[in-house]
């Protein structure tokens, strides 16, 4: 399965707030069965790095056996954003091939520029592997806060019934992130985020 | 950056012959600067806890609130 399709099933959900269990329980439904495990690190520094996976396979007996564990670990940060960086690293584990990142030296090109402030980020320098890093927080935007729900409420929005702060509550992300969805510009990101032929 | 630095993050993440890694990716933190050691020792320390178990697997952040369908809340504004 492909994000872009898990974004597509999402898109038409008007269920909200969307479990990060639910998110899981999707790409179980695809076919993933590698074994996923949380770790809430308090001691882990939000301001250098609010979360990551570690995707791995293991050889669990003498014959040679493997299993894929996948660890996700995030920091203690806000609510919202202890879920919108559980849902960016979960999608992770069904990166294609061409994204992953698993040698020394994809490592280190992912930490140079990762590190990067994001005014210093140009995009077009990037590989495809540090491009789906910074991809993925989008994806898992608009996961969370579905398509359908965003054009159910942009008329409240718009004539002022509804804040952005209400709508941001009401999917339970950070405000700036609701703030992107609800901008005249998301419609066309979606559309490139489930694009099946874009990189 | 030092070569030792390195070889920790390195070791870190590949010293298990039986752990074959798969993929690795980041969410990066809010500084707007942020020195790649620091970011690799985050990782390295994080890791750490893990195999010495003063960090033990939990469960996924539950939302809040009950689910609502935006298509009642919206009819009812």
């Amino acid at each position: 399965m492909s994000v872009k399709q898990l974004i597509r099933d999402f898109s038409a959900r008007t269920s909200v707030p969307v479990e990060i269990d639910d998110v899981i329980a999707a790409i179980r439904a695809k076919g993933v069965i590698d074994e996923i495990y949380p770790f809430w690190d308090v001691n882990l520094d939000p301001r250098i790095l609010k979360g990551y996976i570690k995707h791995d396979e293991l050889i669990v007996d003498e014959t040679g056996k493997t299993k894929r564990v996948a660890e996700i670990t995030y920091a203690k940060m806000g609510h919202e954003t202890e879920r919108l960086v559980c849902c960016k690293e979960i999608l992770h584990i069904i990166d294609p091939d061409a994204y992953r990142v698993s040698s020394p030296s994809q490592i280190e090109e992912l930490v140079e520029r990762i590190v990067l402030p994001p005014d210093l980020v140009d995009e077009s320098e990037d590989g495809l592997p540090v491009l789906s890093d910074r991809l993925a927080l989008w994806e898992a935007t608009a996961v969370l806060f579905p398509l359908a729900t965003r054009n159910l409420v942009l008329p409240a929005f718009t004539n002022g019934r509804m804040s952005l702060a209400e709508i941001a509550d009401l999917v339970e992300i950070p405000v700036r992130y609701a703030a992107m969805v609800m901008s005249g510009v998301w419609e066309q990101i979606h559309t490139l985020l489930i694009t099946e032929n874009n990189a | 950056m030092s070569g030792h630095e390195k070889d920790g993050f390195k070791a870190c993440l590949f010293s298990r012959q039986d752990v074959k890694l798969i993929n690795l990716k980041f969410f990066r933190g809010s500084d707007d600067l942020i020195s790649e050691a620091a970011l690799r020792e985050e990782v390295c320390e994080s890791e750490d806890r893990k195999r010495r178990g003063t960090l033990k697997a939990g469960a996924f952040p539950k939302c809040r609130k009950a689910a609502v369908d935006v298509r009642t809340l919206v009819a009812e504004m």
